[in-house]
């Protein structure tokens, strides 16, 4: 599995954390009736959170993908550190395949989000609470963030054409 | 009506014959990843004409050398 699959997948686990977290905090709140009628700084509150840690864990395992990468290159190859910072250049910068990838999954991302927005939107205007609006918005982002996790894996595994 | 192309190529032969060079030897050479090689080799990506020229130039052979259209078939739109 190359850096590129184990970073998306590291992703996928995140989201799916953070999701998991997000829905038992948003439920037992719920259920505790600490969210009262339509109180939509709690919901808000609660979303900049969960993101946040989901940004803090992203980045935390980013940076453990990283040193272990160049650790394996240092051990497997017996290089300098120059050349192992030169081979992990070419690792790390995307390149032309990388780009298409990125380009088609983020399409994919896009496209749940906006239908999210616009559900939601619809439905405040059929009569549903801003609670709803804004749970809707952040879990359809959730959504198109797994989706496009999982397309990164398999145009790698796969393969990606350029039509 | 659109033909669809089946790109072919010989990268893995030439490698051979460039004294067994690796795929990351000569993913660092055409500035790309090892990654990418190898779906170039398995023909899961075609790359685009730019970094096809760059693969040739380190084989030191023309690009007609190292890709090849196997058949073609009609696609509908």
């Amino acid at each position: 599995m190359s850096y590129h699959e184990k970073k998306a997948l590291a992703g996928l686990v995140t989201l799916l954390l953070v999701v998991v977290g997000y829905c038992i905090y948003a439920f037992s709140s719920y259920a505790n009736g600490n969210t009262q009628n339509d109180n939509i700084k709690f919901w808000a509150g609660a979303i900049l959170l969960f993101i946040a840690v989901g940004v803090i864990i992203t980045v935390i395992i980013e940076i453990v993908l990283y040193i272990r990468e160049y650790l394996k290159i240092l051990a497997d190859k017996n290089l300098s550190k120059a050349s192992a910072t030169q081979k992990m250049k070419t690792i790390f910068s995307p390149d032309e395949m990388d780009k298409l990838i990125e380009l088609k999954t983020s399409k994919i991302s896009y496209a749940f989000t906006g239908i999210g927005f616009v559900s939601a939107m619809i439905l405040v205007l059929i009569g549903f609470s801003a609670s709803v609006m804004i749970n809707i918005i952040f879990l359809s982002m959730c959504v198109g963030s797994f989706i496009e996790g999982i397309a990164v894996i398999y145009y790698y595994k796969v393969g990606v054409s350029n039509e | 009506m659109n033909k669809k192309l089946i790109i072919k190529n010989k990268i893995r032969t030439l490698r051979f014959f460039a004294d067994e060079m690796t795929q990351q030897e000569l993913a660092e050479r055409i500035g790309s990843s090892r990654q990418t090689i190898i779906a170039i080799e398995s023909g899961k990506y075609s790359p685009s004409l730019e970094m096809a020229f760059r693969i040739a130039d380190v084989f030191g052979v023309t690009i007609n050398e190292v890709f090849e259209v196997e058949k073609s078939f009609e696609e509908q739109d």
